[in-house]
């Protein structure tokens, strides 16, 4: 018995000398932990579970491929996703638990502004690298514009708060608009940049509907936009208060031509979730089917089928992947995980990644370019307006799904 | 022990224990500072709410404005005034003081349920004007500057000193004149009344202490945060942080809120793993200790001390 187990003793020891011989001599490395915080539930579920499906698809596949190379080792990444429930001091709180308690070496950010700026301001404190997307760029710099650590890649507010007004000229309306924006950074940016946009394009500004974000009740905004007469709508919010607007817009019997449901419309099965209100609404975009992106039609094949159709959220997952690619790269340019060559080595990204080429600017942000889309019978986001601004497939109007 | 010596003992055991603790913020690392500094902030607001709520026996759901104004006095003044961290964080305490004062001053007027209503209704109110008001970018994040973007270590520092500082002048406070009324108008109001105690004038200086403990814990919470929402720092969940604490720990007690915040910060920290059980434990506990020990656990430990003592009396007798 004795030396049965003298024999084991010797050949789990054989072993595990032999594993640690691999490990010496450049086979696996030590695993990279990288950690996210990302609303799974909450008003902003409905982002956070793409963008957290791009993330793993991501690392899946680099695992699978034997890690990230550095070193003379291949290294494994372990991804830590938490829920933040959509609350903006969760988010901080366990950004902060997944640098300290988790030892991660770099967080992939959540969506939207109001959480990507506290994740963001605790990676600067911490001086760990973060990288986020589906947060637009200039409410990301205007948070701060002298960000260290933390990256951004997403559509820029001046080219996005064009696409209404040029997807509103393919059709007839009489150039009167009604914004509909909440008090976080979303609307108070872009609001700002439509009101400096639309005399450039020849529309007029008739009333701006301002309201706390997650306000419940529009009954007196949108009797007000009723009242004007405005045959566009467009609307900056998140995705129940989107739902609210058209409810209200149905109650009250306003059906203007256009509606461009920013954020809001943005969400998944969003024809279904609105009761079918939501059918036609317009929403940029920055992933469709026809922008010409090189591997669209391999993620549309992929994905569109798991996550309800060609929409916003296959989008959100791309760009998921896509800054989870960056993150990888990053990694082996910098030759590992020290957090200002980390940093550094993200800033100097210059390449193709799924979601269009990334290539950081001043304030730490990378642009990409919108499209406008509308909401079909399919449960899909049809191209309106392409990239350079023109006609894509007719817009229907006015928007069907409050007739 | 003469009574110097016990007075000697009652502030220079809090003032050697904060001392060890700031002098040893150089050997914990970022993640233990972190830690520390959420459970030193999570006593300072449960002791400040306790001298109301315990001592006072007003139970107050407005203790969120404190925390919101003074966290959001700290960052604005840092960003617009530039002021040195110190002098910020001490104007923002005693912003937090002055509106102790100004929403004790109708709150006095309310008792029982009323009171609690009352002040949850202004929490609530606070809430919608500060999520609208444009010169705290309403429902936007507020960054925190740099110059109040300090190391860890050091917020943990802040949060060792703010939590000394409470703890010696509320035992000053229970021990005054004014604590002992404070308690008489609590135990039976008409009977203080009738020996000459002022409520308005008992209860206006206690919120106004109250006020500035939670504002400076307010202050320090912005620096450990680093960016602010309205929805996180006037959020009532700290009203009701302190009142769970205080009743675990023990209500208008001096121990009971130290003892409550340790329970319940590491019943939170240990428990987030099971995910959406954490809220069912810390609600079966807090329903358990109501239940069986509704004096809390240091009115528990109380009664089992002066159990094991009269049973030696009781023995030695015989």
């Amino acid at each position: 018995m004795k030396k049965k187990l003298l024999v084991a003793a010797a050949i789990v020891a054989a072993s595990g000398l032999a594993l640690s011989g691999c490990s010496a001599s450049g086979g696996a490395g030590d695993d990279i932990v990288i950690g996210t915080s990302v609303p799974l539930t909450g008003p902003l579920g409905t982002m956070g579970t793409p963008v957290s499906m791009g993330y793993q698809a991501a690392v899946d596949e680099i695992n699978a491929a034997g890690g990230v190379e550095y070193g003379g080792a291949k290294h494994k990444i372990k991804l830590i996703i938490q829920d933040n429930a959509s609350d903006p001091a969760k988010a901080a709180a366990q950004a902060k638990s997944l640098v300290l308690d988790s030892k991660a070496v770099a967080l992939l950010g959540p969506v939207t502004p109001p959480l990507s700026i506290p994740e963001a301001t605790v990676a600067d404190q911490l001086k760990v690298p973060f990288l986020t997307s589906i947060t637009p760029i200039r409410a990301f710099g205007g948070a701060n514009p002298n960000w260290n650590y933390a990256w951004d890649v997403f559509f820029d507010e001046l080219q996005m708060t064009q696409t209404q007004f040029q997807a509103s000229d393919l059709i007839n309306t009489n150039k009167k608009v009604v914004l509909f924006t909440d008090t976080e950074e979303d609307g108070v940016v872009m609001g700002k940049l439509w009101e400096a946009n639309a005399p450039k394009f020849g529309y007029t500004i008739v009333a701006r509907e301002t309201f706390a974000v997650d306000n419940a009740n529009f009954s007196s905004q949108v009797a007000d936009a009723k009242a004007k007469g405005a045959d566009i709508v467009i609307a900056q919010v998140i995705p129940p208060e989107a739902i609210g607007i058209l409810k209200e817009m149905k109650a009250q019997g306003y059906d203007p031509k256009a509606i461009f449901m920013e954020k809001g419309g943005n969400t998944g099965n969003f024809v279904k979730i609105t009761g079918g209100l939501g059918l036609g609404v317009m929403a940029a975009n920055w992933f469709a089917e026809g922008m010409g992106l090189a591997r669209e039609k391999e993620f549309i094949d992929t994905y569109a089928s798991k996550i309800g159709g060609i929409n916003s959220d296959l989008g959100i997952l791309v760009c998921g992947y896509s800054i989870t690619y960056v993150l990888a790269d990053a990694i082996k340019a910098a030759g590992g995980t020290d957090p200002a060559k980390l940093s550094a080595a993200i800033g100097a990204t210059n390449g193709d990644y799924a979601i269009g080429h990334i290539q950081f600017t001043e304030g730490h942000s990378a642009p990409l370019k919108v499209i406008q889309t509308q909401w079909d019978s399919n449960n899909n986001q049809v191209m309106v307006l392409n990239l350079e601004g023109k006609a894509a497939t007719p817009i229907v109007t006015p928007e069907a799904g409050l007739k | 022990m003469s009574n110097r010596i016990k007075s000697l003992l009652r502030y220079g055991i809090p003032v050697v224990i904060a001392a060890v603790l700031y002098f040893t913020a150089q050997i914990v690392d970022r993640s233990q500072a972190n830690d520390f500094t959420g459970l030193f902030l999570l006593m300072t607001l449960a002791m400040a709410w306790n001298l109301v709520g315990g001592f006072g026996g007003q139970f107050s759901l407005g203790h969120s404005i404190f925390v919101g104004v003074g966290s959001y006095a700290t960052a604005v003044i840092l960003t617009t005034l530039g002021w040195p961290l110190i002098p910020t964080m001490l104007v923002a305490a005693v912003m937090s003081a002055l509106i102790g004062l100004l929403l004790a001053y109708p709150l006095l007027r309310l008792r029982g349920p009323y009171l609690a209503v009352g002040s949850l209704g202004m929490a609530v109110a606070s809430y919608g004007w500060m999520i609208n008001w444009n010169f705290t970018k309403a429902s936007q994040a507020y960054a925190v500057p740099p110059a109040g973007q300090i190391s860890l270590q050091e917020t943990y520092q802040f949060a060792t000193i703010l939590l000394l500082v409470a703890v010696v002048s509320i035992i000053a406070l229970v021990r005054s004149p004014l604590g002992l009324r404070l308690v008489a108008l609590r135990d039976n109001e008409a009977g203080a009344a009738s020996i000459g105690v002022k409520r308005v004038r008992t209860l206006l200086p206690v919120w106004a202490l109250s006020g500035l403990l939670t504002g400076a814990m307010g202050a320090v919470y912005a620096l450990q945060s680093g960016s602010l929402t309205v929805d996180a720092t006037f959020n009532i969940q700290f009203s009701l942080d302190a009142a769970i604490v205080c009743v675990i720990g023990g209500l208008g007690t001096l121990s009971g809120p130290i003892i409550g915040s340790f329970i319940v910060y590491y019943l939170r920290k240990y428990s987030a793993d099971f995910q959406n059980y954490a809220l069912l434990i810390e609600a079966v506990f807090l329903v358990v200790v109501v239940r069986f020990f509704p004096s809390g656990i240091v009115g528990l430990v109380s009664k089992g001390y002066k159990a094991i003592v009269s049973r030696r009396a009781d023995s030695s007798s015989k």
